[in-house]
């Protein structure tokens, strides 16, 4: 199947070309490997409609309650086995055709990470997570999913990010559920300045919130110059001056921009051990290949992850990261 | 209640309220000087520079006697010690510091003008070292300003007026720049040519 890019970003010139090299030959295994899947996975699916029937009809007819003699001839409620099979047969079925979506997914990343000269891996084992979370990047948390690591260099800017999912419990009587508080990206980039001390920037939130939010971040308070800078983020630090170093009125402008530009997403910014950490709140999962039920070489597998790489390098046009001015 | 049972409640009202602006002017005044200690950090960076800069210039600056030999005196000058508790001392201190940026910079524009001396290795990492301390004492000097102006803003509203020269305390002076670029005369022949 033929596709088709629009190249007007400069980033993307050659992309076509590439994709037709290196990505198009390996769409009709990816294909026949889908729907030998979804294939294998029907029966299962539809042994799970007849338990999901089966258990209908028993809470129904109350059908579930057997006398078992073992059990002293007391009433004895089986309703369970079915609605345990019906879960088991579903998620069986779920589990072959995701195999295959995740194969094409890894293919897929790999590909267009290899396009813009990153490495990717599905798995984020040893991303530092709990440097993000000690610097009140993130909110706290219980369960963590970090998947889709990706490294590499930009111009002289090194890159190391991932797409995380945190989820917070909760308790409401005896239920115990999972909230989730944060899905997005956290990113780490190198910095043309040098620095040495801990510098965070988090999102105002009002005089009372802000008191607890500081609670949570390390550091002491700076106040800035800039009323728009000031009204949008709360800044805390271990060096007043360092923190006035790297937030120059320039960079100001420029968080202010990337923060205009992922309105709907929450920013948060660290500059620490050499970093410049980045955590992006966009309550979406990234990186991700498309549905299962969708044909192998759909086009928009391949643009949603064009779009979601282009996110990286546009974190780092917007924050200036690749200029050698100290502004 | 009484009638001296509510001024009594005033009186003590008053006294925490007065208490309360107290501390806030000497937190704030305290903070204003470490701001200042800061800049003074930074800028011995600048004066540790000044020499080796000086050094290498006097050797294909033969002609520019005049300049280097202000700038060694606007070293001594802005190493002067001073009074942080005074603010026309710290004034004082702040505008040597300033002159001697000013002298600086302009060290490093007539120096374009000597192609040896700007090929020089010496001088290209001094420069860049130059602009890395210039860039920190910016940033110490917003820090400072910003502690300033929480302080005389502290001090300037009232009742801060009345406790701020009850307890002593004084305005801190900004550490503002001559901005040489802007004030120096534009040069319209660069513009219009010479014809």
């Amino acid at each position: 199947m033929a596709i088709e890019f629009e190249e007007t970003n400069p980033r993307l010139r050659g992309f076509a070309a590439y994709y037709d090299r290196e990505i198009a030959g390996h769409m009709d295994d990816f294909e026949a490997a889908r729907r030998a899947s979804i294939w294998r996975a029907l029966p299962i699916a539809g042994l799970g409609i007849v338990a999901a029937a089966i258990t209908g009809a028993i809470f129904g007819t109350g059908a579930g309650l057997v006398d078992l003699p073992w059990f002293g001839h007391e009433k004895t409620d089986l309703t369970w086995i079915p609605l345990v099979a019906t879960v088991g047969l579903f998620a069986w079925a779920w589990s072959v055709v995701a195999k295959s979506k995740h194969k094409l997914k890894v293919f897929l990343a790999e590909k267009v990470c290899g396009f813009f000269d990153l490495a990717y891996s599905p798995h984020a084992n040893g991303f530092p997570l709990a440097w993000f979370a000690d610097l009140g990047l993130v909110p706290g948390f219980d369960r963590s999913t970090v998947e889709d690591h990706i490294t590499g260099r930009h111009d002289q800017v090194s890159i190391k990010l991932a797409d995380a999912k945190l989820k917070k419990r909760q308790r409401s009587g005896k239920r115990t559920s999972y909230r989730t508080v944060f899905q997005g990206l956290l990113c780490a980039f190198s910095f043309p300045k040098r620095f040495n001390g801990r510098t965070v920037i988090v999102s105002d939130h009002g005089k009372i919130l802000n008191w607890f939010q500081g609670l949570a971040v390390p550091g002491e308070r700076v106040h800035l110059e800039d009323p728009r800078f000031e009204s949008a983020f709360e800044v805390y630090t271990s060096d007043q001056v360092e923190a006035r170093y790297l937030l120059t009125p320039t960079f100001m402008e420029r968080v202010l921009a990337l923060a205009e530009k992922y309105r709907s997403a929450k920013l948060r910014l660290a500059f620490d051990g050499d970093r410049l950490l980045l955590s992006l709140d966009l309550r979406a999962d990234s990186f991700e290949a498309g549905s299962v039920f969708e044909t192998a070489a759909d086009p928009k597998r391949i643009t949603s992850l064009v779009e979601d790489i282009s996110l990286i390098y546009d974190l780092i046009d917007t924050l200036g990261l690749t200029l050698k001015t100290r502004a | 209640m009484s009638g001296s049972g509510i001024a009594a409640i005033i009186v003590v009202g008053l006294v925490v309220i007065g208490y309360g602006w107290y501390i806030s002017l000497i937190t704030r005044r305290n903070r204003a000087q470490e701001a200042l200690s800061s800049i003074d950090v930074q800028l011995r960076k600048r004066h540790d520079l000044v020499p080796n800069v000086l050094k290498l210039a006097r050797r294909f600056m033969a002609h520019e006697k005049e300049l280097l030999d202000s700038l060694t005196t606007l070293r001594s000058q802005a190493q002067a010690s001073y009074r942080v508790d005074v603010p026309e001392d710290v004034a004082k201190h702040l505008a040597a510091e300033g002159a001697l940026q000013t002298g600086l910079a302009r060290l490093f524009a007539v120096a374009e003008n000597y192609p040896e001396l700007r090929s020089s290795e010496t001088i290209i990492t001094a420069q860049q070292t130059y602009s890395e301390v210039e860039g920190h004492i910016a940033a110490a000097r917003r820090f400072y300003n910003s502690a300033v102006t929480r302080l005389n803003n502290a001090i300037q509203i009232f009742p801060g007026n009345l406790i701020a020269n009850w307890a002593n305390v004084r305005a801190m002076p900004f550490f503002e720049l001559e901005d040489t670029a802007v004030r120096a005369p534009v040069d319209a022949d660069s513009y219009l040519g010479n014809a």
